[in-house]
Formats: structure tokens, sequence, C-alpha cells
């Protein structure tokens, strides 16, 4: 069977305390649960969620949807954004776990990746050295959702194919953000076939499309 | 049936899991408590990495050295010798459970006959039931674990409390495994309390009142049982066949006699939830949705023809995958048979448009009907009797390249104009030639004195096949796929007509007694043949021809093959929708 590998990096640094990190989380409920109905999802997605602040961890391994439990996601008081890091782990994940097409083996799908950010890279150097590397591995495409004032979009633009803003940090709008997410993820589960950069349907008012 | 067996079996793994406890901490409704709580599962895999890992469900059985358990052609059940399997159970089936084959791996490479059975593995530790498998598609295990009835039982997990100091009560939450609508599921929980007295020196304590609250829980209203086993297992169980998707808890109190030595507090108790997701049955969500009357290009969701001419009969039938029927989509696979009567000779064309491009679906048409079209053409200028000549003589060595060179000519010169056809409505259509891209799988034959000729030219996944009486198998196109799937090359590429790249697209061989030729697109070949080895592999191609028997009987004589083959087409693999399109012929 070929997988559908969705990669979600996650901001977990302190600014993310409270209420915008209770939001994600029920946005990532919201968006496992809406999967789980689509039948092409629910047979062929896999996620991975990492998350990224001081440290960086891969708090969900790449896991089939069907068993995915929704992790809890744990915020430090305050502290640097190594979005950097999380790009490197990334590329580890996804040299470690993404099956391409041998004689012997099918391979995934292209994998999709989105990163949610309200801040910009602390690591600004090991950031720019991770970008061409993630670019390598060809995922069907990049979002990034820059949410709040203080996301920096152009930090964003080198490494996205597509960034989508959020002005609140609140439940409703993380809730639109994930909803998108999940029905990109439908559409690409279903274009059986495709063979370049992922066309994703228009994002909802809430959310402006940046590029 | 198949659970009653395990009304009175053990559960294994008794890996033991410390909870740190909370310091000060109120439980009563706040979320922030959960914290201080672990999920237990990664401490299992901690202690037996490998196994574990193996064990899991949902996983595949495979290991580093292939998988665990396989099935031959004969279906019988061969355990590798090479893993460690001192984990499962077979046993023969002596109830009156007929269609339960148990393993025993002890006796590795033993051969047991399913048959039409089904058959599991057990754990024999614990006589829990690891994975069914049907013996329809058992050759495929661990590789769609998920297209064989698995029975969804799980290793318990453990609580286990470090009850010193403890001078709250604290409330806990654990999620179980995930589980299926309609699929066997059963889950123990362990409880084991513990009282650090120093850091090396520790002692057991007893658990006290397992108490389910509320009779009508979430679990029992979807039809899970819930029960305390205090005795037997020190835990609880959950088990039986969810009814309905949607995440579901239950709250549960248990006790043991505190760390408090002044006794003002006698039982420190534990209060918390289980929590349980149920993914719906995928079956139950696809949709079969019209397409569009009004579209463009209009298709029929399944198609079909027969022909029986000269003591050769060939049937083809192509069916709309789930995936595009779900969202209301045409069809966007096609094909083309035709017979010529004067030369006696056989052209197939089956095809595959690009899921992600929309006008594909007439992409594909245009390249079978036009290939098709275009190879008769050719063959009328060659002469009938001239081609007959050139592929006598290519025997020959030195005369092999006139063979090519014609192969060329016909089978090029066809692919090349049916990709001029499609650029020619592309652009009256005012849209790229991209948005008519399909692969195209070309295929030849003549019977040339007792052999048959078969020449292939192929672009794109999928895969034409041929098979000889003795079951040997020549690949006679083999998918090009690259890194990642869904990527292929495409007949409405630009860059694949160079002469050489057209030139490696054409194989012809000539083949004694020849049994059957199989074309099909990606939505048969990836199911059934997960790589391009499997696709010359003697033993799955047997195993695929018995695996269809009951539905297509593959005989000269069967008039109705084409119906066959369309309704075989609906067949279930789990993770695989797409359209699907089948050639079959049977000299």
């Amino acid at each position: 069977m070929r997988r559908l590998p969705v990669f979600l990096l996650l901001d977990t640094s302190g600014s993310m305390r409270g209420e915008p990190i209770e939001a994600v989380k029920a946005g990532i409920s919201c968006l496992v649960s809406s999967l789980r109905q689509d039948p092409s999802a629910l047979e062929s997605v896999y996620l991975c969620i990492i998350t990224f602040d001081r440290e960086v961890s891969v708090v969900c391994p790449l896991t089939a949807l069907q068993d995915f439990i929704v992790p809890d996601l744990q915020t430090p008081i305050s502290g640097p954004t190594h979005l950097g890091l999380a790009l490197e782990l990334l590329c580890k994940e996804v040299d470690k776990n993404i099956v391409k097409t041998t004689s012997e083996r099918k391979g995934d799908w292209r994998p999709l990746l989105f990163i949610l950010t309200d801040g910009s890279p602390s690591d600004k150097a090991k950031y720019k050295e991770m970008i061409p590397e993630v670019k390598k591995k060809n995922f069907a495409t990049i979002v990034c959702c820059a949410a709040g004032m203080k996301a920096k979009k152009e930090d964003l633009e080198p490494l996205a194919d597509h960034i989508v803003s959020l002005d609140v940090m609140d439940s409703s709008s993380f809730s639109q953000f994930f909803k998108w997410v999940s029905s990109s993820v439908g559409i690409s589960g279903s274009s059986m076939g495709i063979t370049n950069s992922l066309k994703l349907p228009p994002p909802p008012a809430s959310i402006q499309s940046i590029f | 049936m198949i659970f009653r067996l395990f009304g009175s079996l053990m559960f294994k793994n008794k890996t033991e899991v410390v909870l740190m406890p909370p310091k000060n901490e109120d439980c009563s409704g706040n979320s922030n408590v959960n914290k201080n709580m672990q999920i237990f599962e990664p401490e299992l895999s901690k202690s037996k990495p490998s196994d574990d890992e193996r064990l899991s469900v949902g996983s595949d059985l495979i290991g580093d050295r292939g998988p665990k358990v396989s099935v031959d052609v004969q279906n019988n059940v061969l355990i590798n010798p090479d893993l460690a399997l001192k984990d499962e159970k077979v046993l023969s089936d002596t109830s009156e459970n007929s269609n339960i084959v148990f393993i025993d791996p002890l006796k590795s490479q033993q051969n047991i006959n399913l048959g039409l059975k089904d058959g599991v593995i057990l754990d024999s530790e614990s006589g829990l039931l690891i994975k069914k498998i049907s013996s329809v598609l058992v050759e495929k295990i661990g590789q769609t674990p998920n297209n064989i009835g698995l029975l969804n039982i799980l290793k318990p997990l453990s609580i286990e409390t470090d009850a010193s100091n403890l001078s709250a009560d604290w409330c806990f939450s654990i999620s179980l495994k995930n589980s299926t609508v309609g699929i066997d599921f059963r889950q123990h929980i362990k409880l084991l309390a513990r009282k650090k007295l120093a850091p090396t020196k520790e002692q057991k304590q007893e658990i006290k009142e397992i108490k389910i609250l509320g009779k009508e829980n979430d679990f029992k209203k979807i039809g899970l049982d819930i029960s305390e086993d205090i005795n037997t297992l020190g835990g609880i169980s959950v088990y039986g066949v969810p009814s309905a998707s949607g995440d579901y808890k239950v709250q549960l109190t248990f006790s043991v006699p505190s760390a408090d030595y002044n006794n003002m507090k006698p039982e420190v108790r534990y209060q918390g939830e289980v929590k349980l997701t149920v993914n719906p049955d995928p079956r139950s969500l696809w949709k079969d949705l019209p397409s569009d009357p009004n579209g463009v290009f209009q298709k029929q969701p399944t198609d079909k023809k027969i022909i029986f001419e000269s003591g050769v009969l060939c049937a083809a039938a192509s069916r709309r995958g789930r995936s595009h029927a779900h969202e209301g989509l045409f069809r966007d696979d096609d094909f083309c048979v035709e017979y010529l009567k004067d030369g006696d000779f056989w052209v197939i064309a089956v095809a595959d448009g690009a899921g992600s491009c929309k006008l594909s679906r007439r992409g594909s048409q245009i390249a079978c009907v036009e290939a098709v079209h275009s190879v008769k053409a050719q063959l009328l200028k060659v002469g009938y009797s001239a081609f007959s000549e050139t592929v006598l003589k290519s025997q020959s060595l030195s005369e092999i390249g006139s063979i090519k060179n014609l192969l060329y000519d016909i089978l090029g010169n066809a692919a090349f104009n049916a990709y001029q056809k499609i650029g020619k409505q592309a652009e009256e259509f005012g849209k790229p030639i991209k948005d008519f891209s399909t692969t195209l799988n070309l295929t030849l034959c003549k019977k040339i004195a007792s052999q048959w000729f078969i020449a292939t030219y192929a672009v794109g996944d999928g895969g034409v096949v041929a098979i000889k009486a003795s079951g040997e198998v020549l690949a006679l196109s083999v998918p090009e796929e690259g890194e990642y799937a869904g990527q292929t090359h495409f007949l409405t590429e630009s860059g694949i007509w160079k002469a050489e790249e057209v030139a490696k697209r054409i194989k012809y061989f000539l083949v004694d007694d020849l049994k059957y030729i199989f074309a099909m697109t990606d939505g048969i070949t990836d199911p059934y043949f997960s790589n391009t080895t499997d696709l010359s592999s003697r033993e799955l191609w047997c195993d695929f021809i018995n695996n269809i028997k009951p539905l297509v009987l593959l005989e000269k004589n069967n008039s109705k093959l084409d119906e066959s083959l369309l309704t075989w087409l609906d067949f279930w693999v789990h993770g695989n929708h797409d359209d699907r399109t089948v050639a079959v012929f049977v000299p």
C-alpha cells in the first residue's frame, strides 16, 4: 500500500503558551477526525508531528492516521524558536521513514509539509542552511502558516510554496487553518498520479493567502 | 466464533511502567493534571524492541529478513525459521471452528494446508490472537495487513503507581490504541501498584476496588464490554466489536493502600479516564456518485468487450475506481481491443489517464483508439505476409535488425500518432496537452506457425505480461516509476520521442505454449504486484490466477469473460482505489 506522509512542524515556543497552544491542539484533533471521514485519507495518510522551541522533538513519529493519537503539546515559559533545528530533524525523519520506489518496493506518495509558527527563526544561520536541504526532499507542497502579528512572513518565503497568515491566534482561526489543511490533504490524497506541485484549494476567508 | 476461543486465555507481557504521581495537584476537572500521566506504549517497546515492533497490530509482520509468515502457492503456511518466533503459536485446527487454523512457529517450516480457510497467528504465551490471515491474499501478509481481516487485539497497557509519599488523590488519562468499526478489539489494562521504600527497594501493593463508573458508559453504547479483572489479570479488559466510529471514554477509579502510616488516609484513590478512538470502516465511507452529466468528454463508469475469433478469446473490462466514484469524477482509464481478420492480428491497448489532469479521460481514450487504428494502417502498409516473413527471418541473429525496424515503424508510429492526435484535440479544445496526460500499453499479437509473436510499446505504469503453459512469466512491459508514487512517464510528454527513447519502449517475444496475456493499468498492478520484480514472479501470477478463479474463469469457452472481469474489478484492497482496466488474451 502507498502512504501519503504528512509532516506537521509546530511552533511550541513560549509565545504559544496558553490559548494558542490549546487552540492548536484542538485544531489537530479536528484535523485528525475530519481526515478520518475521508476514505482515501483514512487508508493512506500517515502523520508526523515535530515541535520546536528551544528543543526540537518528534512528538509523534510517522503514524498511520488510523493509529494516530493526538499528542499532548508542552510549551516552555519562554525561549527561542529553533525552526532551523526543526528542519534538520525533519530531514532526518524524512530520510528515515519515507519509502522511495525501488524494484523491490512501491514508493510513498510525495510527502506534504505544513509549518505553523508565530515568530521568526532564532537560529537564522541554521535555518538558511537547511532550506535547500528541505527543498531537496521534494515535498509535494510546503505550506507555512504565519500566525499572529509577530510572525515574519519574509523569513518563510524562501522555504514555502504557499504562505498563509492568521492575524489572530484564537481557536477559531486555528480551526479554520486546520480545516483547510485537511481539505488540502484530502485533495492530494485523491489526486493519484500527480507529478508536479500541488494545487491547493482556496483558503477560507479568515486565512490570508500570501502566495 | 473466533472470539470465543480467547475467553479463558491469559495475557502476556508483564512490563511495568512507573507513573510518577503529581505533587499537590488537584485532579478535579483540571486538564493540566493529565500531564502527569505517562502513556505506556513506548516503555513496552523499550523492554523488547524488535519483537514488540513486529507484533504490534497494524504494523508489518515483516522483519529485516523477510516475512515472518508467508503462504506458498499451495496455500501452505511457511514460517521463516530465521526469525525469532517464540511468541507465536500455530496449531492444527481441532475444534469445530473449521475456518481457523493455528500456526505453530516452534515447528518452523511446517506445512499446513489452509485451503480456502482462514488462518490466525497466536501469541503462544498469552494465546492472544495477533493476526488473522485469510487465504485469499495471504501471500501478501506483512505487506497489506489491513486487507486481510485483521483482528485488533492488543498487548496490555500498564498503569503502575508509585504510591510513596502520596498525599492527594490524583487522576489519570490513558488512550487505548485506536480500533476500527466492525473489527474485533481486545485490550487489557494492567494496574500495578508499587511503593518505593528506598531507591532500590520497593514493595508491591494490593490494588483494591477497581470501579468502572456509570453503567451505561461510552464503551457499552458502541457494543464494547468493559470488565474488571482484578483477580485473574489485575486490571480491566475492554473487548468487543465496536459498532460506531468516534472518540469514547470511560471513567475509572481504583485505590491502593496509602503510604500514610498515621492512617489518616487509609488508601489513595486514583481516578481517571480511559479513552478510545474508533475509526470508521473505510468501506462505509466511500460514496458512489454519478459523474457530471453535462461534463465534456463523457465516459461511462464501466466498459467491457469480448471477441472470440479463430480459436482465440480476448476480453477486456474497465471500471471507475472508488476514489473517482467518491467525488463523482469520470473514469480516466480506457482500452481498445481489435481483431484484424484479414491478417489474423490482435491489437490490444490499455491506458490510464493521469488522475491529476482534468481531461485525461479523453487522452486515454484517444491514445487507445488512435494507437490501435494506426497499427492497423501501418500493418496494411507493410503487408501482412511481409510482416510474418520478417518475424520468421528475425530468428536468425543476422536479421534481428529488420524486425526491430519493422516494430519501430508500426508500434512507434502508432504511439506517436496517438500523441499527435491528443495534441490536436488539446489545441482544438484550447487546453495544454498536459491536461490530457495518459499512459499507454499497446500490444500486438499474431500466431506465426506454432508460436505466438507478441510485441509491445509501453509508456508509463501498468504492465503487460505473457504467461506460458509451464507457468513461466514474461514481463513484456514493466511500470516506469519515479522515486515517489504516482510519478511516471506519459504518452503526452514531448521528451519521449527521440528514436532511442521510442525504441527502448518496444519489446517483442516469440513464445511457445502461450497460455495468457494480461494487459493491465496500475489500478490492478499496484494492489497485486507491489513492485516490478513481483510482476515477473511465477508464484505471484499463479496465486493471482487462483485468486480470481472463483469469479473469473480463464477458459476459451467462457463467453462471459468480459462480464466476470468487470465484476471482479470491484475487488477490495486497502488503500487501492484507482480506476482498473484489464485485457486478457486466451489463445
